[in-house]
């Protein structure tokens, strides 16, 4: 296979990073409380970045909009929505209230999907714009819930900007660890459909003709990125950018062959997941919500790729 | 033998009273090249859609090779039919041999791995369409008419019975417009059909058999195109129609 060496690199800068990351936070001489916390968080981190960088990488290509982030496009929002009202209605377990994220996260995205669309073609503009004003409404709705009940509000703050140094419930470390194989495993999916994946992001005429049966395929894409990204944003809230700014790089790197964008997109998500947790950890003495990093390299990037990072130069 | 029978097609688009297509019926033959002309909005481009399963009809039959439309997946549809739609193509970070390889993708199994039957293709094609030169670039590198021509090589890859291209030569200069008709008149002796969506009527009736003439959704005209009555041509497209050995020549009316 061609142009594995992208994702050679990345690879290897993770798992230095992973040591790096390792040796920075000092592992030994803790109680294995703290050991387990830490490790709970680590793991975290990486899966978060990695799903949804991926979940982007998928989006941008199903879409044909290189602005498309499950952020960006509103799948974080409505995970946000559910989240809170699960909060609110007392669900306590961490995994439970993934499914009123996940109902509310592909409810946004069909909703926003069927608002960009005009004349049988999604609009570009008018997708971005549509998950923004689902931001809108999701944020000023979490906010409103938060005044009604109080007692939620230190987790509900952190879950708005996403925070990976979640602490688990007593009985919670072994369902922790089989989501977190889960939300690995999911995007293979993805991967086994690469070649459906490259035809669509050609357009949905060209993949029709090439044999693509582009209705089922957008239905998985939709369902699966905002089943895993529901359960991203029930973990550890609404991290966002990376799932933009990471499978743009690789694309324009080493092109858009899903077989080698996707596992490359994955393991960078992950990588920059864990640089944004360093630090948000180093950067002050409190503890900031990593997706606040993500969003202040994720904006100049966003203005990068509007002004001209290949915004025209990329497209047939 | 019958490549595709069309019985009383009917297409609207949901919630519209107007009937872009309104009850048209014909068959094409195996080895038969047919052109489809006709005015903008004649509903040529629907047409195209509807016999690729992109759109579904309100109601009539489609049939290729005796077996409704319905009875194919999408990619046994693409392994018959090798089409070729009039979008550009959106986001192409894909490089040629990439893109290429795709068109073998109707032929695939589940574990998709080409063979070298499908190389042996590819490289055909590449030939053909000469290529070879660009199968390393990136498609948004390329010029319209280099890309236009790797579009082309995509459906020779795919290597369908039947050829259906909406408007192939829009972007092509007029060498390239005469070498693509003619190599698709060559597939003929193949027994390929070809089903060709043109713009450019005095093209059409040039390399064509047969000439299928729409207007408004109707079909005005199907058969041998030396039967065409050119009264016909002047009323759907408004112009003065000439003969000259054989050529058509248009005038203003």
């Amino acid at each position: 296979m061609k142009k594995l060496w992208l994702l050679k690199i990345i690879v290897l800068v993770l798992i230095l990073g992973v040591s790096v990351y390792l040796y920075v936070v000092p592992w030994s001489g803790v109680s294995s409380t703290i050991l387990k916390l830490r490790f709970v968080r680590l793991l975290l981190t990486l899966v978060a970045g990695y799903t949804l960088s991926i979940n982007g990488a998928v989006l941008q290509s199903v879409l044909r909009n290189q602005l498309a982030d499950p952020y960006l496009v509103g799948v974080t929002g409505g995970a946000l929505v559910g989240f809170t009202l699960g909060e609110i209605s007392g669900i306590r377990s961490t995994f439970f209230l993934s499914l009123p994220a996940f109902l509310f996260s592909t409810a946004s995205i069909i909703l926003v999907y069927y608002l960009a669309k005009r004349g049988g073609k999604v609009r570009k503009e008018l997708l971005v714009l549509s998950g923004l004003f689902i931001n809108f409404f999701s944020y000023s709705f979490v906010f409103l819930m938060l005044v009604s009940k109080r007692e939620v509000l230190e987790r509900i703050i952190y879950i708005l900007w996403g925070y990976t140094g979640i602490i688990l419930q007593k009985g919670e470390f072994i369902p922790f660890i089989s989501i977190s194989v889960l939300l690995f495993l999911v995007p293979i999916a993805f991967v086994l459909l690469s070649k459906e994946l490259d035809a669509i992001s050609l357009g949905e005429a060209e993949a029709v003709s090439i044999g693509v049966d582009v209705e089922k395929l957008k239905r998985w894409a939709f369902l699966l990125t905002s089943f895993t990204t529901a359960i991203i944003v029930s973990l550890a809230g609404a991290i966002g950018f990376i799932g933009l700014m990471v499978p743009n790089i690789v694309r324009r790197v080493i092109g858009g062959r899903h077989t080698v964008l996707l596992p490359a997109a994955g393991f960078g998500g992950a990588l920059l997941a864990l640089f944004a947790d360093y630090i948000s950890r180093v950067l002050t003495p409190y503890e900031l919500p990593l997706g606040i990093i993500t969003s202040l390299l994720g904006v100049p990037f966003f203005i990068w790729l509007l002004i001209g990072g290949g915004y025209e130069g990329n497209r047939g | 033998m019958k490549v595709i029978e069309v019985k009383d097609l009917v297409f609207r688009y949901p919630g519209n009273k107007e009937e872009i297509i309104k009850g048209i019926s014909f068959q094409v033959e195996q080895g038969s090249f047919v052109a489809v002309i006709g005015p903008n909005g004649a509903g040529k481009s629907t047409l195209y859609r509807l016999i690729l399963k992109e759109l579904t009809p309100v109601s009539g039959t489609i049939e290729v090779w005796g077996k409704k439309l319905s009875q194919y997946t999408q990619k046994e549809l693409a392994r018959i039919i090798s089409a070729l739609p009039s979008d550009e193509i959106e986001d192409s970070s894909l490089t040629v041999d990439e893109y290429l390889e795709l068109g073998r993708y109707p032929h695939s199994g589940i574990f998709r791995s080409l063979k070298k039957l499908d190389y042996n293709l590819i490289e055909n094609a590449k030939k053909i369409t000469d290529i070879g030169k660009f199968s390393r670039r990136f498609l948004f590198e390329l010029s319209k008419g280099e890309l236009a021509r790797v579009r082309i090589a995509r459906t020779i890859v795919q290597d369908g019975e039947i050829y259906l291209m909406d408007e192939p030569t829009a972007h092509l200069d007029i060498d390239h417009k005469l070498w693509l008709l003619s190599t698709l008149r060559r597939l003929k002796a193949h027994l390929k059909t070809v089903i060709i969506i043109l713009h450019d009527v005095g093209m059409a009736f040039k390399y064509a058999d047969e000439i299928l003439l729409m207007d408004k959704g109707e079909i005005k005209y199907f058969g041998k195109k030396e039967n065409l009555n050119p009264g016909l041509l002047e009323e759907v497209f408004r112009v003065k129609v000439k003969m000259l050995e054989n050529n058509l020549l248009f005038d203003e009316r």
